[in-house]
């Protein structure tokens, strides 16, 4: 293992692939920075340059560039409210409040910092965890996929920011949203009124710009001034760039935090799909149930910040797990990396958990190597971009909107996908001013579809006893009862404090 | 209008929503309507919940933890999901809600119309110009930036074919 690691890393220590990582992430960082486009596209950009490249080289400019869109994504999700993925939506919960107090360069210097953390302890986990890594992507079948999909649903309702009710009708909005167009199932048309464009659904990334980018900026007029005003004084000096440090102090001050999210983070990584979607919220999660102080949450804690992205970092690695060790790609970019290592004619399976380890550890490495460039861009520019927050409304609106208009239309290219996104961006408003949670909505959205595939395969291959006669499905079954329960737990703990 | 009289008629709206996708699940085979059935059905509870808190029950506060739907809430000084903004903030230099619905719709209708490009030129221009009341000089830099960066970004390097406007597309 030690010996595969070392070779993976000698595979990468020349020229070409240090400026392949390079040239990667500042190109993912500026995908990954505009609504609707993010790691798939990134990726699907560069991978024509990747043909006659070396291995070490061709990987070091894909997953540089995944890794740089994560980034861009948190930085909007963090300054602007407007998550580029799903896996940084859990961001907006605490990075936009800690922007709206003039503090977005802390919670960037946290973000930054966290994700270096978490790349390095991600890989530190994998390597130790590996030879059990592939009894546990065994066990798990569709019924436990199932469970987790049902969990990821159930953390909404334990930690909803707001009215519980409101959340639980925003996920279930969400949910609905998610079934339109064709059944994967049946192959039936649902819900399209017989519009051809909405044979395809509703495209995740056009509903989350008008969810939360469009719907931001009508907010903003309303509201009038900019995002955040200038930072309030940090220990008795208005110095903004120190705050950036104190986001990296932030997260040395919480480095069990960092720990936790970043070992939850390679093992809900490893869960094709649902781990990319599962994995912030459960680690916001878990950054609320252990913080000292829990009620905090939602008004800016930087905790909120630091564990949904040591946990984004650590899951890339997990999400090569069941990529490379069985050829199941872990979301769309996992799938683009496949079709890289086809045409490099590297074969993924067994043998690249045994003899091509070192490939595998090569690829762990610019995870690392990727995290280390982002978190010196994070740290060097925060405070130039959390002033980008301090710009006049009459002049962020126009030019995000277009930026936005334009976004929602080219993932598709069609026109249809604007409208969508402007109608999505009313939706997003009234739900945003009347406390419906979009987060949810989103979660709702991203889940919907893996839940019922899941269902209806467990119910094929297991029948309908399946939570009972799976037991890894009835322990996570459990795990969903526990979290559901965990408020009534916390409050019969809280009626004892006060009766002492 | 009131904030509570709102509250209902959003709440109202989700219900129905919920109904009609409820009802047009029903014409659907068993596989496909499986879940969709239960997620809707589940989600009209919901909303009735939310109706009855608040209407019938407006002394219950509705950011409740889990646990206070069904026991007795106790006295806390801090909630445990943490304040949401207040919804009613101070509105320093904002304009009307229906405004700034107005004015995306604008720019969405101007895309329709003329193309991306063009229509997002217009568009900072206008509004930097008359809505923000920015110097003309800076207003036509910001625009001319804008759709530039826009264009060489999306059409020059990502090879994205931008829309070009039903008003082109007669010519």
């Amino acid at each position: 293992m030690l010996e595969a690691s070392i070779q993976g890393l000698v595979n990468l220590l020349n020229f070409e692939s240090i400026i392949f990582i390079f040239l990667g992430v500042t190109f993912g960082l500026l995908i990954g920075f505009l609504p609707g486009l993010g790691g798939p596209v990134a990726m699907a950009l560069v991978l024509p340059f990747v043909v006659g490249v070396p291995p070490a080289a061709a990987f070091a400019l894909l997953l540089g560039a995944h890794i740089g869109t994560i980034y861009g994504s948190s930085i909007t999700s963090i300054l602007f409210n407007i998550p580029g993925a799903s896996k940084s939506v859990s961001l907006c919960f605490d990075g936009y409040p800690m922007t709206q107090k003039g503090e977005g360069a802390r919670a960037l210097g946290a973000s930054a910092t966290a994700a270096f953390l978490g790349g390095i302890f991600g890989a530190i986990f994998l390597t130790i965890s590996l030879p059990f890594m592939r009894a546990l992507m065994l066990a798990l079948g569709p019924a436990e996929y199932l469970m987790m999909a049902v969990w990821g649903l159930s953390v909404i309702a334990t930690f909803s920011e707001g009215s519980v009710i409101k959340g639980l009708i925003a996920a279930g909005f969400g949910l609905l949203v998610s079934f339109m167009g064709m059944d994967p199932v049946t192959g039936t048309a649902r819900y399209t009124f017989g519009s051809l464009f909405l044979m395809d659904g509703i495209e995740f990334p056009v509903a989350v710009i008008g969810l939360f980018a469009v719907s931001q900026m009508i907010k903003l007029y309303v509201k009038g001034g900019s995002i955040a005003k200038k930072p309030t004084s940090v220990d008795g000096a208005e110095i903004d760039s120190k705050l950036v440090w104190v986001g990296v102090k932030d997260c040395l001050i919480h480095w069990k935090l960092v720990l936790r999210s970043s070992f939850l983070g390679l093992w809900i990584g490893i869960l094709p799909g649902i781990g990319a979607s599962v994995g912030g919220i459960a680690a916001y999660a878990q950054a609320v149930q252990t913080s000292k102080n829990p009620e905090t949450f939602g008004t800016g804690n930087v905790e909120g910040v630091i564990a949904p992205e040591a946990t984004n970092a650590a899951n890339e690695g997990g999400g090569l797990m069941p990529t490379l060790g069985f050829g199941i790609p872990g979301g769309e970019a996992m799938a683009i990396l496949l079709s890289a290592f086809i045409v490099m004619g590297i074969q993924p399976g067994r043998e690249m958990l045994t003899t091509h380890l070192d490939i595998v550890f090569t690829m762990v490495w610019i995870i690392i190597l990727a995290n280390s460039v982002i978190t010196l861009f994070g740290l060097f520019t925060a405070h130039k971009l959390a002033n980008l927050t301090m710009l006049p409304g009459n002049i962020l609106i126009p030019i995000v909107l277009s930026i936005c208009f334009t976004g929602a239309y080219a993932i598709q290219g069609r026109i249809g996908d604007v409208i969508v996104a402007f109608i999505f961006g009313v939706i997003g408003y009234i739900m945003d001013r009347y406390e419906y949670s979009r987060a949810d909505m989103v979660i709702g959205m991203v889940l919907g579809l893996m839940l019922e595939r899941y269902l209806h395969i467990s119910l094929t291959l297991y029948g309908n006893l399946f939570i009972v006669t799976r037991p890894v499905a009835l322990l996570l079954f459990l795990v969903v009862v526990y979290t559901l329960a965990y408020p009534f737990l916390r409050k019969r703990k809280m009626e004892k404090a006060n009766a002492s | 209008m009131n904030n509570k009289t709102i509250n209902n008629i959003v709440a109202v709206t989700f219900l129905l929503i919920f109904v009609a996708f409820l009802g047009v699940s029903m014409s659907y085979g068993g596989r496909t309507r499986l879940v969709p059935i239960p997620i809707a059905v589940t989600s009209i509870i919901l909303v009735l919940l939310q109706l009855y808190y608040q209407n019938i029950r407006p002394d219950v506060k509705l950011d409740i933890d889990t646990s206070d739907m069904f026991l007795k809430p106790i006295e806390r000084n801090d909630a445990i999901h943490g304040q949401t903004a207040a919804t009613t903030e101070v509105i320093e230099e904002g304009g009307k809600e229906s405004t700034g619905i107005l004015l995306v719709g604008s720019f969405l209708v101007l895309i329709m119309l003329v193309g991306i490009i063009p229509a997002t030129f217009l568009y900072v221009f206008g509004y930097c110009r008359y809505v923000g009341k920015n110097k003309s000089s800076k207003a036509l830099s910001l625009a001319v930036a804008t759709s530039l960066a826009l264009f060489l970004l999306f059409d020059a390097i990502l090879k994205v074919n931008l829309y070009e406007g039903w008003l082109l597309s007669l010519l």
